[in-house]
């Protein structure tokens, strides 16, 4: 039955592309919309079984929808998102089992850091093969309005999935 | 002992290797095959979304008014009032008018505006909007005789863009507002008398624009009209951009800048016209 969870993945992120370039743009602030492709993605890839690790599939699902709303090839969202996943993963190195009141202040620095790499990757990208990408300070305040929903995302599917890992920094050991 | 400890180290680090080489493989099948196939994949997946990106995008529109009315308290008042006589003129007139018969009002209008220039235009409906890289999403592609560059307007001669990308039955447009945009423009004289006075239109991103360019000793003042000047050679003459609302002067400038007021109105429009023989024309 794990090609019913795929499924839903896949609408989710169709559902979630479509919000995010019919919906939110009336609820722009100074031009900035929450990029919910992201931070789904980021969820997922987040709170990612160690056991089931589906992260090479989302990072194509969650590229591929991306992509489809940018004037050029397909691929290079999708390659951004492989790398965010990675780096996810590396990061990950460095949980250990604790405190679970503390994972927010985990989640919310590397969901950022992962924000900015994936817009800095698009850029460079948009230079070398020259589409329009618009990469301004407009992202920061993108960047905050996506971390309402990537926030609001954290705890609504920690609410529903109870049996996430319980990783923790090392730090807050 | 060790050996075979060894042994299946090698063997899991074997395993290892292979699987990153197949999903290796698999992820540049996958892009190679997108970007085949990425026109038809598009054109699909548009013509697909279009119904539900069509029940978001009014949801969203509705959803803002009704959001912008409950933060707006000093002015609900008075634009309830507004509203109210708006409202009843607007009942009679939506209660006659349908959707067919309101798409031909605007093809006519657009047809009076733009008798004496003949365009041929095609009637477009905005499908999808990216407000933070100033792009629309309109529902007419290759099949409609859309190409890249042709100039997107209102009925009322009002330039909204250009089309950048074209699929079967889609189309991207980046407004004027995008900061890669750059239109010529003049002041709307009806002196003749008076000396043209020129400038660019520079987009500053979220929807605004600013007038650059303009000589220092130009006269420009608020309440200006700036329309294209057909300089560059994508825009037709004498289509609409905007009103000046303030300018910056600076005799220490070897030019004068200006903030507009932009005449589009993309959010409270679905109904566009795209100039599909302007180059013909020239």
């Amino acid at each position: 039955m794990i090609w019913i969870k795929y499924i839903i993945i896949t609408l989710l992120f169709f559902c979630f592309a479509l919000l995010q370039n019919s919906f939110f743009p009336y609820f722009n602030i100074l031009g900035a919309t929450p990029n919910l492709v992201f931070v789904l993605f980021f969820i997922l890839i987040f709170f990612e079984p160690p056991a089931q690790p589906e992260g090479f599939f989302t990072a194509i699902i969650a590229g591929f929808f991306y992509d489809i709303f940018l004037p050029s090839f397909f691929g290079f969202s999708i390659i951004a998102f492989l790398v965010i996943y990675f780096l996810n993963k590396s990061a990950m190195h460095f949980l250990k089992d604790s405190q679970e009141k503390y994972r927010i202040f985990y989640f919310i620095p590397v969901f950022s850091a992962g924000f900015i790499i994936n817009n800095l990757m698009l850029y460079g990208f948009s230079i070398i093969f020259r589409f329009h990408f618009n990469f301004s300070p407009v992202l920061l305040i993108s960047l905050l309005y996506s971390l309402i929903f990537a926030c609001a995302s954290f705890y609504i599917y920690r609410k529903f999935n109870p049996g996430v890992p319980d990783n923790q920094l090392k730090l807050f050991k | 002992m060790q050996y075979h400890i060894m042994n299946i180290y090698l063997k899991k680090r074997n395993f290892l290797w292979q699987k990153i080489l197949i999903k290796t493989v698999a992820l540049f099948a996958i892009i190679l095959f997108l970007n085949i196939f990425q026109n038809t994949i598009r054109n699909s997946f548009f013509t697909l979304s279009s119904p539900i990106s069509k029940t978001f995008l009014q949801a969203g529109n509705n959803s803002s008014e009704l959001f912008n009315s409950v933060t707006a308290f000093d002015s609900v008042k008075k634009e309830n009032n507004n509203l109210k006589e708006e409202n009843e003129i607007l009942l009679s007139k939506l209660s006659l008018l349908q959707q067919s018969l309101r798409d031909n009002q605007e093809l006519k209008t657009a047809l009076e505006n733009t008798k004496n220039d003949n365009f041929n235009i095609v009637l477009i409906k905005i499908t999808g909007l990216d407000a933070q890289n100033d792009i629309v999403t309109i529902n007419k592609g290759s099949d409609d005789g859309i190409f890249e560059n042709m100039p997107l307007i209102s009925g009322q001669k009002v330039l909204y863009g250009k089309v950048i990308k074209v699929y079967k039955n889609f189309s991207q447009v980046i407004l004027i507002s995008s900061k890669n945009s750059t239109v010529d423009a003049k002041i709307q004289n009806n002196d003749i008398q008076k000396p043209q006075i020129y400038g660019a239109i520079k987009g500053t991103g979220a929807l605004s624009l600013y007038l650059d360019l303009v000589a220092s000793d130009a006269e420009i003042k608020e309440g200006d009209t700036l329309v294209t000047s057909a300089l560059e050679g994508t825009f037709p003459p004498n289509l609409l951009i905007g009103k000046i609302i303030s300018t910056d002067k600076n005799d220490a400038k070897p030019f004068q800048t200006a903030h507009l007021q932009p005449l589009f109105n993309i959010k409270n429009t679905d109904t566009l016209f795209v100039i599909t023989n302007y180059k013909q024309i020239q």
